[in-house]
């Protein structure tokens, strides 16, 4: 209702409308990943804590809803799935239409014509701006699962946005830095945003050349920058705290029921605004 | 152990929020304050609608009760309001409840009586007696049918024919309206002639002193009834 009509026709036409149950009930926060789905529990509202079960997998967005006629998701997708486009803050772009229309004739010069087709979402804050575009999986097709088995999708969202907060608000001097950095790992993939005083100056999509910490460790090398703050899954051999301090890579780790899901700062929070 | 809680108050402004499901950027505070003042004005006005509903419903259940209690003690043109003429004591205290009830139907009679009268009739006397020349300063119906036209004339006779005119005043029955038809006073004033004329309403007010149980100290309830005399020769 409120949402511009996005690029990607939207895939609902021929379902029911959605419950009022559905519409009200409490979004749970799905990662979808290429490993499949996690479920990581409900999104509480703000202020009010809940206590979330562990992370539980399925097999993607269809099994999920199975059975759960009348919930709500939200769905976070991995860095696998997305191309980030930072765009110049001069550039005389009126509003998000500008921006998006501009950025989908960088995409289709870099990526050809299927980037026509991509679903892309564009975002401004702290005085950047930029789009995410969705190649990864049919943006169409996850809408019409949730509506068939009668779930609400509330939301359609790039994970490292989460990922970009919880280490903002871990390590507040992210923010006051002239220049620091934040990596998002999911396995091989890595995700690099940099931050001058807080603001998002650049985003780089880069691989290891293993899932491993020592790869990461020499990845880093050759360009460090502190502060710096990691965090992600699917790396083997990510040492003690203490050490990865050391190495200058802070990394954050998961919770202990969360440890081997993906995506697990989607449900991972600090208490206080105030702890570091 | 980290707590896990929700994420919408965590994420602060300078933190992107791309949405596939809503590309373009949402509305903003603006919007949902005048979506919130909007609801407000509603609400005020809901209530508002509803307290007039509940006055009107009391209003007309006041109504209700007031001639519910007029048609039971009887025809309209009845008496006037009744006081206790004994100023017994013991009787005062013993029917104080009952005077206070007395009190509020004969104001009720008092007001059905007034809404009975012939207000057509009344209005039409200022316009059959408006000769050429006459201006009005004033016209008043007394509680008990004495009407009192006052005005301004450039000459004594066609006070007369004002005075007349009323006299032949026709109503439907084919009766006239006006009985008692006098001009009740004339002066001369740097205007012209300023008259006077009082008559009394012949069907639908009783004469003062036809009412049976008026009682018999009773002045006259409209002064211009009192100043019944003949017309001062113009001067």
């Amino acid at each position: 209702m409120w949402s511009a009509r996005t690029d990607a026709a939207p895939a609902g036409a021929a379902h029911p409308p959605l419950s009022w149950r559905s519409r009200l009930a409490p979004a749970r926060a799905l990662w979808l990943g290429p490993g499949g789905l996690w479920d990581h529990g409900p999104c509480g509202w703000p202020g009010r804590r809940t206590a979330a079960p562990a992370p539980r997998h399925h097999a993607g967005l269809a099994g999920w809803c199975q059975g759960r006629r009348g919930q709500a998701a939200a769905l976070w997708l991995s860095g696998r799935w997305l191309h980030e486009v930072l765009v110049d803050a001069r550039l005389p772009l009126a509003d998000d239409m500008a921006l998006l229309a501009y950025a989908r004739g960088l995409l289709q010069h870099y990526h050809g014509d299927a980037a026509a087709a991509w679903p892309l979402a564009a975002w401004r804050a702290g005085g950047a701006q930029g789009v995410s575009a969705l190649h990864g999986v049919p943006l169409a097709d996850l809408q019409a699962q949730a509506r068939q088995a009668g779930v609400a999708l509330r939301s359609v969202q790039p994970a490292w946005t989460r990922a970009l907060a919880l280490a903002r608000r871990r390590d507040p001097a992210l923010n006051r830095a002239d220049r620091a950095r934040v990596l998002v790992v999911e396995g091989d993939q890595l995700g690099q945003i940099d931050l001058a005083a807080g603001r998002v100056v650049g985003m780089q999509q880069r691989r290891l050349a293993a899932p491993t910490w020592d790869a990461l460790q020499a990845w880093a090398a050759a360009d460090p920058v502190a502060p710096c703050a990691v965090l992600g899954h699917g790396l083997a051999g990510v040492p003690d705290p203490a050490t990865a301090r050391a190495a200058g890579l802070p990394w954050l780790r998961p919770p202990a029921d969360a440890a081997t899901a993906e995506g697990w700062w989607l449900a991972a929070a600090t208490p206080t605004r105030a702890a570091a | 152990m980290i707590g896990r809680i929700g994420y919408i108050g965590y994420i602060g402004r300078r933190t992107p929020r791309p949405d596939f499901l809503r590309p373009a950027r949402r509305p903003g505070r603006l919007a949902w304050a005048a979506c919130a003042t909007t609801l407000a004005v509603l609400a005020v006005a809901a209530l508002e609608a509803h307290g007039a509903w509940a006055a009107r419903q009391a209003a007309t259940g006041r109504l209700a009760r007031a001639e519910r209690a007029a048609s039971a003690t009887g025809p309209i043109a009845a008496a006037p309001p009744q006081r206790p003429s004994s100023a017994a004591g013991a009787a005062a205290t013993a029917t104080a409840t009952a005077t206070a009830a007395d009190r509020r139907q004969a104001d009720a009679r008092q007001w059905l009586l007034r809404l009975a009268r012939p207000w057509p009739a009344v209005w039409a006397a200022g316009e059959v007696a408006a000769l050429d020349g006459i201006r009005w300063l004033g016209l008043d119906l007394g509680e008990r049918g004495q009407l009192r036209l006052d005005g301004l004339a450039p000459d004594a006779t066609q006070v007369l024919d004002a005075a007349q005119a009323l006299r032949a005043q026709p109503q439907a029955g084919g009766t006239a309206v006006w009985r008692d038809v006098v001009v009740a006073r004339i002066d001369r004033t740097p205007e012209g002639q300023r008259f006077e004329i009082s008559a009394q309403l012949a069907g639908g007010g009783p004469r003062p002193a036809a009412l049976p149980s008026a009682p018999p100290a009773a002045p006259p309830a409209a002064p211009s009834a009192a100043r019944t005399t003949p017309p001062e020769p113009a001067r």
